[in-house]
Parts: structure tokens; sequence; C-alpha cells
């Protein structure tokens, strides 16, 4: 079952096009990661997902039912959660109200208390910090702040903007970690990182996007071995080098 | 001793006005990057409704004027302010200049443009003795409400849902919208919320001067503008705080030049507020102001 299908979108900031014709489609528990370079137009197509930009032309399809136009609040209550590049924690909320925010499109308190619940029991550190101000994380629980929040709406599709970016190898390893349980669990991925080091771990199919448009698609394990597509778009490291 | 004690009292009692009209103009920059100058007609809009409610049981006047204004500050969020929300901060400055203009005539129009006197309650002038302390009950019954409004609204934005996703939305509106939290509906809170804090200044300011002027609004939110400005832009805190400084600076330039210079008095406060921001370009609190609505 596909729940997320684009079909050749174009976003433009102006007269210039950040991504051009892109197509994509995610299948129900499916892990769909996207990788390119700095400026490839990767947060840009999150940011068309969720309504926060409107492409010019193209399709956004979600469960069936056009995105187009619905603006972010209404695509969050449709089950999109997004964890933005840059984290977007807010300020001078403490961890707790941020955690509360999270759960804003649960249908009642009873609901979204028992979310909470579950959530302190994944995340052990943000109840330790539950009650300091969420900025005053370091930038590993900062992100598992964001991804926790995301979460606690229920997503039927989670969006993680580089997750890893700017992080210790060791808070690399538990986003990862993280991610993988959330796989486990059945929950649709789409994945966005720069570097694709490490996304063989999770990724059921891999697309890389450069200057805008798709470069390559395809299952995890093939992209992420071609050798000629790391030299021309992912910074020349053959993924299968790390192994 | 007994003077200064006096003059402090009507210091704050001034500033805790100013106080709530500085906080008003906060609120609404923090969720809408928006400088809402019509702010003042809010306030004048409350002092007419109050002049024309004279002789209804007091409260009942006020809990009138409160809902005039809540209803106005609505009505502008919707009619004005909604369809420029996406416009460039220029425009919804313009906006809010416009509307302030707009309502400022059509009062001309109806009121004329001299001062009208009205008596809200004559009592209220009347001063409590505090051993050899004389303090008008007005003064009192301000800083109480002020006092009051304040920690209400301190423990709306606290404890309250609605009042967290008002703070989340005035740090980051994007990311509190891509969690499913309404704008709409923040953004019209936060109008309400302003127009009972203009309402109730409407209602204090009435009470103090007991005179009803096209132009008497304009002037509270000039000077709620400045306060946020020396609070910092965009800190609720530092607005309070920066209306509060305003205010006492005021009366106590008042109370301390010779009188061949009390004609300048605004001109010294000024100064004092200059003096601030060439010391703290930021002004006293970090506010999140100096950064773009995202
Ligand atoms: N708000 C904007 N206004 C104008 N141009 C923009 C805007 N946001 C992004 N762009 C441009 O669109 C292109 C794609 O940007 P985008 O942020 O989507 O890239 P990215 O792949 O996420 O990059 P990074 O790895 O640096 O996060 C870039 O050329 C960028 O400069
Ligand atoms: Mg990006």
């Amino acid at each position: 079952m596909t729940l997320l299908a684009i079909e050749n979108i174009t976003v433009k900031y102006g007269p210039i096009p950040a991504i051009r014709d892109v197509s994509l489609r995610i299948g129900e528990g499916e892990t769909l990661a996207v990788v390119g370079a700095n400026g490839a137009g990767k947060s840009t197509l999150t940011l068309a997902i969720t309504g926060i930009v409107r492409p010019a032309s193209g399709r956004i399809e979600f469960s069936g039912r056009s995105l187009l136009g619905l603006g972010p609040e209404a695509t969050a209550r449709l089950g999109v959660a997004l964890v933005p590049e840059g984290r977007h924690i807010f300020e001078g909320l403490t961890v707790d109200e941020n955690l509360l925010l999270g759960t804003t499109v649960l249908a009642d308190r009873s609901s979204a208390r028992h979310a909470m619940a579950q959530s302190y029991e994944m995340f052990p550190i943000l109840h330790e910090r539950r009650n300091g101000m969420a900025t005053r994380l370091s930038g590993g629980e900062q992100q598992q702040l964001a991804i926790a929040r995301a979460l606690l709406s229920k997503p039927r599709l989670l969006i993680l903007d580089e997750p890893s970016l700017g992080l210790s190898p060791v808070m690399v390893d538990k986003i990862y970690a993280i991610l993988s349980e959330l796989k486990s669990l059945g929950t649709t991925l789409l994945l966005i990182e720069q570097n694709p080091a490490r996304i063989d771990e999770v990724a059921d199919r891999v697309i890389v996007l450069s200057s805008g448009a798709v470069q390559a698609s395809g299952l995890a394990a093939e992209i992420l071995a071609d050798e000629q597509l790391h030299a021309s778009y992912l910074g020349g490291v053959a993924l299968g080098a790390r192994q | 001793m007994i003077y200064v004690i006096q003059t402090l009292v009507d210091a704050v009692s001034v500033g805790a006005v100013y106080a709530l009209s500085a906080l008003g103009i906060g609120l609404l920059f923090g969720v809408m990057r928006l400088v809402n100058f019509a702010q003042g007609e809010f306030v004048t809009i409350g002092i007419y409704t109050l002049m024309l409610t004279v002789g209804l049981w007091f409260p009942l006047a006020a809990i009138l004027t409160v809902l005039v204004v809540v209803l106005l500050a609505l009505l502008a969020d919707r009619l004005a302010f909604k369809p420029v929300r996406d416009a460039d901060p220029a425009t919804m400055l313009i906006t809010s200049f416009a509307l302030s203009y707009l309502l400022q005539n059509v009062l001309v129009l109806i009121f004329g443009a001299r001062p009208i006197g009205f008596n809200i309650i004559p009592e209220l002038g009347l001063p409590v003795m505090i051993g050899e302390i004389r303090i008008p009950r007005l003064n009192i019954l301000t800083i109480c409400v002020a006092v009051g409004l304040l920690t209400g609204i301190a423990l709306f934005l606290r404890r309250t849902r609605i009042g967290i996703e008002m703070r989340a939305a005035a740090v980051d509106f994007r990311m509190a919208r891509l969690l499913g939290i309404k704008g709409d509906r923040v953004i019209a809170v936060a109008f309400a919320l302003t127009g009972v804090l203009s309402a109730v200044v409407a209602v204090l300011f009435a009470a103090q001067t007991g005179t009803a002027a096209p132009t008497y609004g304009l002037q509270l939110a000039l000077v709620g503008f400045v306060a946020t400005v020396i609070g910092g832009m965009g800190s609720l805190v530092g607005a309070v705080f920066g209306g509060m400084i305003v205010g006492v600076v005021t009366v106590c330039l008042q109370a301390l030049l010779p009188p061949e210079l009390r004609v300048f008095r605004e001109a010294f406060v000024y100064a004092v507020v200059i003096a601030i921001l060439v010391l703290r370009p930021d002004g006293l609190f970090q506010g999140v102001g100096s950064r773009e609505r995202v």
C-alpha cells in the first residue's frame, strides 16, 4: 500500500526551482532515504510535503488524499510529522511543554497523557530533564526531544531532516538506534541525510537528489554500493568502504 | 518623606497602566511580529464605551467595555490583519496605522475632536489615609487591578495549553503549525488578550482623567511601543518592566523637574529611553524580536 505518492513536483523560490520534477513513493511501513549534497533540495522536499511551501506543479497524495493547499496544520492532523533540520526546539519552554505540544493533534487529554507517559518511557533522558528548559539540553538530547515531540502525534509518516547533523558519533549511534527501533515497530519513515554513511542501517530504498532533481533511485543496497553515484553526488566516499 | 512615598505610589500606578499597554503590544508582536498601533484606538473606543455607559452600575459598565473592546480586537484581526498576514512586516505595520487612523477619524466624526468630560465614580478620587500618607483610592485600585491582570495572564501563558501554544508560536510560528497548532486560533486569542488589556487600560485611564478624546489611546499605544522597545521586543517580562520604567520616570520627572522645565518632561523621558537603548541596543531583556517570524 502506497502511503505517500509524489508526482513530478516542482518547487520554486522566486524564479529558480529548488526542486524539479521530483517523484517518489513510500509504502506503508517502508523507510525511504533521500540523500544529496548541500542545496540539493532535500529540505525543500520536506517543506512541500508538510505544506509549508506550495509546489508550482505536480501532485502530492497521502493515503490517497491530495495534500496540496492544505497547509501545515491540516497536514499534521492527517498524520504527517516532521523533525525539521535544526530541530526547532521551542526556546523558553520546558522539555515537558515542548513534548506536550507534540500531542496537539490527539483527540483528547487522556490520550495525550498516555502518549506522554509512553514517550518518557522511550526517552528516559527527557523524563529526567522534563522540568528543565529544553534549550539547555545537549544537541543529541535536543534531537531526541525533536523526535519524541514528532512521535507524540502518533504520525503515519515521520519525516526526519538530517537528524544526525552536528552530533557526536555516540549520539549518532543513539539516534540510529532509535530509528531502527521505530522501523521495527512499523513506522513509515522518510529519512533525509546529506551524509549517507549510516542510512544502510534503516533504509529500504534510497533516492539520490542533486540540483533539485532525482538522479537515481532504487534499493538501498544497490544505490549505496554504486561507486559511480558516490563519486558524482555523495562526496566520493563509497558506502561499502565503511565496513 | 511623605511626599516621596505619595509620589512613588503615583509613579507606580501610572507605570502599571503603561505596563498593561506595553504587554498588549508585546503579546501581539510575539505571535505576529506586528506592532499594532491600532491598539491605541482599542483603548479609545473603550473610553468612549465607558462614557456612554455612565450611570450603569460601574462593574457592569466595565464588563461591557471589556466585551466591546475584545469584539473590536477580534474583528480587527479578521477583517484588517488576516488578509495581510503573509505579507511583509511593512505592509502589516501600514495596515495597523491605517486602521488606527480610520478608527480615530470615525470617532472624530461621531464625538468630535474635543475632549468630553464625564465622571465614572467620584468616590475613587477620595484618598485613603495611611498614617500621614494620603493615597488616592484610584491608585490603589489601579495597582491591584494591574497586578491581578498580570498574574492572570502569566498563569494563562504558563498553565493552559493555549497559553503554552502562544508561547511556542511566539518563538517559532512555523514549527508550532507543523505540530498542528492552529495559527489562526493562536493569533485570535492574542488579539482577544490585547482587547482585554486595552479595555482595562481604558477603564483605569478614564477613571483617572474623567475625559474622552479621540487621540488618548494613540498616546498610550506609543508609550506601550516605546516600553516594549526598552524591554526588548518579544520579551513579555521586558514589556511590563519597560512600561513600569516609562511610567515611573515620567512621574518622577514631573515631581523633580523645576516648574519651568516640566513642559519638556516628555523630552527628558525620551532622553532616558535613548540612554537605555544606547547602553542596551536589544533592550533590557533579551527578546526574540530581532529574529524573523519563521
Ligand atoms: N527560503 C528560500 N528562499 C530562496 N531560496 C531558498 C530558500 N530555501 C532554500 N532555497 C534554495 O533552494 C535550494 C535548495 O535548498 P534546500 O534547503 O532544500 O537544500 P538542502 O538539500 O536541504 O540543503 P542542506 O543540505 O544544506 O540542508 C538551495 O539552492 C537554496 O539556496
Ligand atoms: Mg536541508
